[in-house]
C-alpha cells in the first residue's frame, strides 16, 4: 500500500452553498444523477400520457398539438437529459475512483458542464410555459418542420437548450479523456483500466466527433429561424436533406453514447456476481473501439427512404456493426459460464439487459436491410426497436448500476426485496408495453399519430401496451420508494459489500474528499480482486 | 507510440479509409467532409499527445511502477469549490435566450459570462499561488 497526495483548494463544505459551488467530482456525479432522475420522472409522465391517449382507437384525450409536444419532449428528455447524461454522471463519480485519481482533471470545467446540462434541460422544458407551447417537431427536429413549421418560441427554446446540453457533453468528454490519460494511478497502464473506463473513454471520443456537428446544425437552425438564414430552406438554395445528414452524423453515434457506457456498467457487474474475471478483456475493448468507429459511418441508414443516399454502403456498414456487438455477448456469456452466479437485484437487471438488448439488436439488423426498412419506416416497429435498445438495454443497465454502486455512493444498501419486486414489475411492464408495438408496426400503424382507426387487432395490442406502461410506471414508483426507505432506515454497506474487483471498492463508502488514503499495487484491471487473492493465498 | 496515440491514429486512419470509400461510392460532399474532418481532428490529437510525451512521461504508463514509488508526491491542484461555473452557465442560458426574447437579455447574459470568466481566471491564479 502507498499514498499519493492531492493538494485541495478549500471552500464551503456543506449546505446549499456547498452544493451550488462544488467542483468535487463525487458531488457533481450525484448532482448529475439526481437531475437525470428528475428529468426521467418528467419524461416518464409524458410517456404515460402518450400511452393513455392511445389506449382506445378514435378517442384521443389530448389535441394533435399537445400530443406532438408530448412525444417531442419525451424523446428529447429521455435521450438528451436522462440516458446519455446518466452515463456521464456515473462516470463523473466512478471513473476517477476506478483509476485511482483524486478528482477529475478539470474540476471547474466539470462543474460548468453540470450547470450547462441542468439549465439547458430546463430551457428545453420551459417551452411548455410559452403561449404557443413547447417544441413539437420530434426529437430529430427535421427542417422544414422545425423552421417554417414551428413558429413559436418553444422551438427556439428547444434549440438553445439542446445546444447547451451538447456543449456540456463536449466539456465532460474532454474531462473524462484528460482524466483517464493523465491521472491514472502509477502502474495502471491503459490496458489495465477497468472496462467501464474504457467504455467511457471511447464514448467520450464519439462525443468529440459527433456533438460538434450537432452544435453547428442547431446554430444554423437558430440562424435560419431568428436571423434570416436559409441553410435548410430549399427555396432559397438551402437543403433540408443536408439537415438530415448533419443531424444523423450526430444522431446515430449518439445511440452508442447512450449504449456503450451501459455496456461498461454491466461488464463491471456480471463478473463480480459470477465470481470470475471478465472473459476476454482485450476483445471487449477492441470491439468497443470497432463499434465506435463503425458508428461514425452508418448515419444515413436513418435516411434510406429519402432516396438521396447510397443505401448499399450504409446497409453494409450497419450490418457490420452487429459483429463486434455479438462478440460482446460472447464476453458476457463467457464470463457467466461456469461461474458461481448469484442474483442480487443488480445482477437481475444486468441479465434483463442482456435479454432485452438482444431483441433490440436483432430488430436493428432487420432494419439495416433497406427492403425491410422501407416497410417499417415511421411505423411502431421502429418505436419498438429503439425502445428495446434504449429502454430494455440502457434503462435496465441504469437500474443495475444504481443497485450496484448506490452502497458506494451513499454508504447504505438498497433493499433487495423492493429491488426484486421492482425488477419483475419493470421487466414484465416493459415487455408488455413494447413487444406489441412490433406487431402494430408490421400491421402498418404509423408512429407519432394522436389516434388510430379500429382495425383488427390494433385496439387489443394498444390496450396491452398501455396496461404494460402502467405496470412499468408502478415499477419506477417502487424504485423511488426503495430509495426513500433505504435512505431513511439506513443499513450500512461497508467499503465493499459485493466483493468488488476494481479500485473504488478499496476505499470507504462514501469515499473521502480526495478518494484514497492508500492505493494497492496494480497488476491488472481488477486490483482489489488481485489483492484479495494474494491475501487468501497460502 | 503509446496506447492512446495508437487508438487516435488508428481511428483517424479508419475515418480516412471509410471517407474515401464513401466519396467514391456516393460523391456526396457533406458526409465525406465530415469523415475527413474526423480523421484530421483525431490525427491532430495524436500529434499533440506525441509532443506532450516528448516533454514528460507518466508513471501510469510504466507497467512495473507501484503506487508506493509515488509516495507523498503531489498529484495536482484540485479546486474544491467555485461560484463561477454556475454563474457562467447562467450567463450562457440568459444570453442565448436573448436571441429569442430580445437583445437586452443577450447583453445581460454577456455581462454574466464576462464576470464569470474573469472570476475563473482570478480563482485559478489564487489557487496556483497557494
Amino acid at each position: 500500500m502507498s499514498t499519493a497526495a492531492a493538494l485541495p483548494v478549500p471552500g464551503p463544505r456543506v449546505g446549499l452553498l456547498g452544493w451550488l459551488t462544488t467542483t468535487n467530482h463525487k458531488h457533481i456525479g450525484i448532482l448529475y444523477m439526481t437531475t437525470t432522475l428528475g428529468f426521467f420522472a418528467l419524461a416518464g409522465i409524458m410517456a404515460l400520457l402518450i400511452r393513455a391517449d392511445l389506449t382506445v382507437p378514435n378517442h384521443p384525450i389530448v389535441g394533435r398539438q399537445t400530443y406532438a409536444e408530448l412525444f417531442t419532449l419525451h424523446g428529447t428528455g429521455m435521450i438528451f437529459l436522462v440516458i446519455a447524461p446518466f452515463g456521464l454522471g456515473l462516470a463523473n463519480y466512478i471513473l476517477p475512483l476506478q483509476i485511482g485519481a483524486p478528482d477529475m482533471a478539470y474540476p471547474r470545467l466539470n462543474a460548468l458542464s453540470y450547470w450547462l446540462f441542468l439549465l439547458g434541460g430546463l430551457v428545453v422544458m420551459s417551452g411548455l410555459l410559452t403561449r404557443d407551447g413547447a417544441a413539437a417537431a420530434g426529437w430529430v427536429a427535421y427542417a422544414p418542420l422545425s423552421t417554417t413549421g414551428s413558429p413559436g418560441a418553444g422551438m427556439d427554446l428547444w434549440i438553445v437548450g439542446v445546444l447547451m446540453v451538447s456543449a456540456s457533453s463536449i466539456m465532460t468528454a474532454i474531462n473524462l479523456i484528460a482524466t483517464t490519460v493523465l491521472y491514472r494511478a502509477p502502474g495502471m497502464i491503459m490496458w489495465r483500466i477497468p472496462v467501464f473506463c474504457w467504455d467511457m473513454v471511447v464514448t467520450s471520443l464519439i462525443i468529440l466527433m459527433a456533438f460538434p456537428p450537432l452544435a453547428a446544425t442547431l446554430a444554423m437552425l437558430l440562424i435560419d429561424r431568428r436571423l434570416g438564414g436559409h441553410a435548410f430552406d430549399p427555396s432559397q438554395g438551402g437543403s433540408a436533406v443536408v439537415y438530415q445528414h448533419l443531424f444523423w452524423f450526430f444522431g446515430h453515434p449518439e445511440v452508442y453514447v447512450m449504449v456503450l457506457p451501459y455496456f461498461g456498467m454491466i461488464t463491471e457487474i456480471i463478473p463480480v456476481f459470477s465470481r470470475k474475471p471478465v472473459f476476454g478483456y482485450t476483445a471487449f475493448v477492441l470491439t468497443t473501439l470497432a463499434i465506435a468507429g463503425l458508428s461514425m459511418a452508418v448515419w444515413a441508414h436513418h435516411m434510406f427512404t429519402t432516396g438521396a443516399v447510397v443505401n448499399p454502403f450504409f446497409s453494409a456498414m450497419s450490418l457490420l456493426i452487429a459483429v463486434p456487438t455479438g462478440i460482446k455477448y460472447v464476453n458476457w456469456i463467457g464470463t457467466m459460464w461456469r461461474g458461481a452466479i448469484v442474483f442480487p437485484t443488480a445482477m437481475l437487471f444486468a441479465v434483463g439487459f442482456l435479454l432485452n438488448f438482444l431483441i433490440g439488436g436483432v430488430t436493428g439488423v432487420m432494419i439495416a436491410s433497406p427492403p425491410i426498412d422501407f416497410w417499417a419506416e415511421d411505423t411502431y416497429f421502429i418505436v419498438a426497436h429503439m425502445h428495446y435498445v434504449l429502454g430494455g438495454g440502457s434503462l435496465f443497465a441504469l437500474f443495475a448500476a444504481v443497485y450496484y454502486w448506490f452502497p458506494k455512493i451513499t454508504g447504505v444498501m438498497l433493499r433487495e426485496r423492493w429491488g426484486r419486486l421492482q425488477f419483475w414489475l419493470v421487466f414484465v411492464g416493459f415487455n408488455a408495453t413494447f413487444w406489441p408495438m412490433h406487431l402494430l408496426g408490421l400491421w402498418g400503424m404509423q408512429r407519432r399519430v394522436v389516434t388510430y382507426p379500429d382495425l383488427p387487432g390494433w385496439h387489443a395490442m394498444n390496450l396491452i401496451a398501455s396496461l404494460g406502461s402502467a405496470v412499468l410506471g408502478l415499477g419506477v414508483l417502487v424504485f423511488l420508494w426503495n430509495l426513500w426507505v433505504s435512505l431513511r432506515d439506513r443499513v450500512p454497506a461497508g467499503p465493499d459489500p459485493w466483493g468488488g474487483y476494481t479500485l473504488e471498492w478499496a476505499t470507504t463508502s462514501p469515499p473521502p474528499e480526495f478518494n484514497f488514503e492508500t492505493l494497492p499495487p496494480i497488476h491488472s484491471e481488477r486490483p482489489v480482486f488481485d489483492l484479495r487473492r494474494s491475501r487468501n493465498a497460502p | 507510440m503509446n496506447t492512446t496515440q495508437g487508438i487516435l491514429l488508428g481511428s483517424a486512419a479508419f475515418a480516412l479509409v471509410v471517407g474515401a470509400i464513401y466519396w467514391f461510392v456516393s460523391y456526396e460532399s457533406a458526409g465525406a467532409l465530415m469523415l475527413l474532418t474526423m480523421a484530421v481532428g483525431l490525427a491532430l490529437a495524436a500529434a499533440y499527445l506525441a509532443l506532450l510525451r516528448r516533454r514528460a512521461s507518466l508513471a501510469a504508463d510504466q507497467r512495473d511502477v507501484r503506487p508506493s514509488d509515488a509516495r507523498d508526491e503531489a498529484v495536482g491542484v484540485f479546486a474544491s469549490h467555485s461560484v463561477w461555473p454556475p454563474v457562467l452557465a447562467l450567463g450562457c442560458a440568459v444570453g442565448l435566450t436573448g436571441l429569442i426574447y430580445g437583445w437586452w437579455l443577450a447583453v445581460l447574459g454577456a455581462a454574466g459570462v464576462t464576470a464569470a470568466l474573469v472570476g475563473l481566471v482570478r480563482d485559478d491564479r489564487a489557487a496556483r499561488s497557494r
